[in-house]
């Protein structure tokens, strides 16, 4: 089977690139750019506002291939395999979790964020995408575990589509790299190098 | 009782993080939750933290809690009946 990355972006240093440009028109200061990118690309979501970061970065992730992808735009909801994988996951929001929980009592707003994997679910219930998912948290990152497992959900007809990054968002730094794979003959291949080039890419 | 709808209305915005509404775009009656500012079941449980610890009332009834939150107004008449 041909496997092709077909769209890509980075969000690294308070850069934004999409399949390797700079994203037109939009600036930004680290401290600001989650909100600056959500208002950049007229997402009209108010309950993005309530999430922890790294919702936030995976669901302006998506947005962003979702700009230049018909196919994700109009990706079919049982058809999109998702992978992704962090290092810090959710423990920015575990760390204000038992700030609030130190402080006075715990808020159930924060609370319902201290799921690393609640970032597939905001992406899955923005978009309305209820195929299978997976999030490895581990470090030092694993491309070819991304890449196993976005391969075995093509292959094995649970996904058309798969939807993969690396992405974490910790002491106000955000850092995403995502893809989507699909079959096809546009693109580079679906390998380890060109993901490792692509994703690292500066 | 006007001074406690305004400070209420403040404190629901900075509580539920409701960026870009305002005070005045919150009607005094209409509906917190559905058709009005759409708040869903963790902003109720962020409301009853905020009546606890602002107010000092707890909500001990959670079959009264669709009656007490259902507005603004609502909610400044059981903080003015309850409050010690």
């Amino acid at each position: 089977m041909n496997l092709k990355i077909r769209t890509y972006c980075n969000i690294e240093n308070g850069v934004v690139t999409l399949n390797g440009e700079n994203l037109d028109g939009f600036e930004s200061n680290q401290n600001d750019l989650l909100k600056d990118l959500y208002v950049h690309l007229k997402v009209d979501y108010p309950k993005f506002y309530k999430m922890d970061n790294l919702s936030k970065l995976g669901l302006l992730g998506v947005e962003l291939l979702k700009s230049v992808s018909t196919s994700l735009a109009q990706m079919g909801e049982d058809d999109l395999g998702i992978v992704l994988q962090t290092k810090y996951g959710c423990l920015e929001t575990d760390i204000n979790h038992q700030a609030r929980v130190d402080e006075k009592s715990p808020s159930p707003a924060i609370f319902v964020y201290t799921l690393s994997n609640i970032v597939i679910g905001e992406i899955s219930i923005k978009n309305k995408w209820f195929g299978e998912s997976i999030l490895f948290i581990e470090e030092p990152r694993k491309l070819d575990n991304l890449i196993r497992h976005a391969t075995g959900l093509i292959l094995n007809n649970k996904a058309k589509t798969c939807l993969i990054g690396c992405l974490d968002s910790y002491q106000n730094q955000h850092s995403l790299k995502m893809a989507i794979i699909e079959t096809g003959n546009d693109g580079p291949a679906f390998s380890l190098e060109n993901l490792a080039d692509i994703f690292d890419k500066k | 009782m006007e001074e406690l709808v305004s400070n209420l209305k403040s404190q629901i915005i900075e509580c539920l993080n409701l960026e870009d509404v305002k005070p005045e775009d919150i009607g005094t009656s209409d509906p917190l939750f559905g058709d009005g500012l759409g708040l869903d079941s963790i902003d109720a449980l962020e409301l009853i933290v905020l009546l606890d610890q602002e107010y000092g009332i707890a909500v001990a009834d959670p079959e009264k809690g669709k009656e007490i939150f259902e507005s603004v107004e609502s909610l400044a008449n059981y903080i003015t009946a309850n409050r010690a």
